[in-house]
């Protein structure tokens, strides 16, 4: 499902938040937004799911048009589509059992509610847990298991869009492997457009495609990764810091004037090392 | 010298160990940090230091064995700043909160004086003093928590998580900033960590797992052990990663932690 920013601003009261926001999130793709806490992120992506509308522009989710001060027709088939799991994902658990907290989604809303069993069976697979889990409080699991039950509740709704608001805080390195994974299968084998906002430029560059670089409000970059990812001083500026691999290529190329090139794993690197070297 | 010394503790939390027989020795003006997984105990060590939490075993501040009598004292010796900066905010401005901690202590006022003027130089936080600490930026939020803890001078500044929710750039002017505070003050240092590429920035790495610390070394040992890191759970941080297989190809000796220190070994 494609999502087009058009020339979107938005204020919370007289205080603007996003200015000309202009781009366009393909298909199928997985797309990062960053940028520091205050640049806007968590704005822009609640108005991909109608959360907020834009105080000026559109914003186009596939066939659904969100415009200032209009009522979303058919919201909830919106919000079927546009899947977003939060920051903190206690935030959005409500039940004891983490079965009825994947399948609380299908009650409430009365969707899909036949086979409800085999739904949430199907749900937790994707995220890579079993059955086991279904009678297990999920405010009790460890901050991985947390996160994935609160995707396999939006999973449930099989959404062609899904959001994640900074995933990887406070996760340690095996979650933060295993979220990787999921992810990457979410879009290779189910064929989800995906949008992550983070300030995790180290696992933003193991993961996404394209990237949009938000600074008060506005866009600073956009566009693929490598090209976003090495201009490192308009990041600087913008209070990231470039993923490690991409910088270290930068330093080679700022000290020795050789360009190895940028990759997305260790190991190619070090090939590009070994070239260079030997 | 110890200056925090364990020994044995035992902290059970709805009839699970969290710790079953923890020992760490903590030597003065040491920077370490303690790295371990999510739900490893590693916050809950850090309340146990500071007293708010109380297991058994003992453990030792600065010579004195802690407990319900000499607790206030011995938490004037440490500072602590924890992974939500919202969480120790009281007055309505920056200011407010930087002097509200000495004010307490009944700190003589021309001493409160110089320290504000040596901690608002430090930190270069002049245009953030008559600002209301709640509205600020979240990196900015943890500089103020940070630097109204350090305004109190105490010999061991713990670090709870401090830095996860800030951003790059501020995260490495905190370091930088908090480098040279260990230098010149002889400060300990403790860092309590998720994140491996965190224990770069400091001497020692303690590693808790299994309800204990299982390894306690200076950093080089721990990070450049890419086995044994594997084993519980981590990747040694990027450079320590990359000088690892670098050395694997012998393209280079040792293992580096300054990317213009590699860039100079591999291209000499």
């Amino acid at each position: 499902m494609e999502i087009k920013f058009n020339h979107v601003e938005f204020s919370y009261g007289d205080k603007l938040v996003l200015k000309d926001i202009d781009f366009t999130i393909q298909s199928g793709m997985i797309t990062g937004i960053i940028g520091k806490s205050g640049s806007g992120k968590t704005t822009l992506i609640q108005l991909i799911n109608g959360l907020l509308l834009p105080t000026k522009g559109s914003v186009e989710v596939g066939t659904f048009v969100l415009e200032p001060h209009k009522r979303i027709q058919n919201i909830n088939d919106l919000r079927f589509n546009v899947g977003m799991v939060f920051q903190f994902p206690e935030d959005q658990f409500f039940h004891t059992t983490v079965f009825k907290e994947v399948g609380f989604g299908l009650e409430q809303f009365n969707y899909k509610k036949d086979k409800k069993e085999q739904r949430v069976s199907e749900a937790l697979k994707m995220v890579g847990l079993n059955d086991s889990y279904l009678d297990r409080n999920p405010f009790s699991l460890s901050n991985g298991e947390k996160r994935k039950i609160a995707i396999a509740s939006i999973l449930i709704f099989n959404p062609q869009v899904i959001i994640f608001d900074e995933p990887t805080i406070g996760l340690d390195y095996e979650s933060k492997k295993s979220f990787m994974r999921l992810i990457k299968l979410l879009k290779k084998k189910f064929q989800k457009t995906i949008i992550i906002a983070s300030h995790d430029t180290d696992f933003l560059h193991s993961i996404v495609d394209e990237v949009v670089v938000l600074n008060q409000g506005k866009i600073e970059l956009q566009g693929n990764k490598y090209d976003v990812f090495k201009q490192e001083k308009r990041l600087h500026k913008c209070g990231i810091i470039a993923p490690n691999l991409i910088s270290f290529s930068n330093k080679v190329l700022e000290k020795k004037k050789i360009k190895i090139g940028y990759r997305d794993d260790i190991n190619d690197l070090i090939k590009d090392i070994y070239r260079y070297v030997k | 010298m110890a200056i925090i010394e364990i020994k044995d503790l035992v902290f059970k939390y709805q009839n699970k160990y969290v710790y079953n027989g923890l020992d760490l020795s903590i030597a003065e003006g040491s920077w370490t940090t303690i790295i371990g997984r999510n739900g490893s105990g590693k916050s809950t060590l850090a309340r146990l230091l500071v007293g708010l939490l109380k297991g058994q075993g003992k453990i030792t501040i600065a010579g004195e064995e802690m407990n319900s009598e000499n607790i206030s004292l011995l938490r004037q010796k440490m500072g602590i700043v924890f992974e939500n900066p919202d969480s120790q905010f009281i007055s309505e401005t920056v200011i407010g909160d930087l002097v509200f901690g000495m004010e307490n202590l009944r700190i003589p006022r021309f001493v409160q004086t110089e320290r504000l003027k040596e901690i608002v130089n430090y930190f270069s936080i002049d245009d953030l003093l008559n600002k209301d600490p709640h509205y600020l930026s979240g990196g900015e939020k943890q500089l103020i928590a940070l630097a109204s803890v350090l305004i109190l001078e105490p010999e061991i500044l713990i670090l709870d998580e401090a830095f996860t929710m800030v951003d790059g750039v501020m995260k490495k002017r905190i370091y930088s900033l908090l480098k040279k505070i260990h230098r010149q003050k002889k400060i300990t240092i403790i860092n309590i960590s998720h994140d491996i590429e965190d224990a770069v920035y400091g001497e020692d790495v303690a590693l808790i797992s299994n309800k204990r610390i299982l390894k306690h070394d200076n950093k080089l040992n721990i990070l450049s052990d890419e086995k044994f890191l594997k084993e519980v759970g981590f990747e040694p941080p990027f450079m320590a990663n990359l000088s690892i297989k670098l050395k694997y190809y012998q393209l280079v000796d040792k293992v580096v932690f300054d990317m213009n220190e590699m860039v100079r070994m591999l291209w000499k």
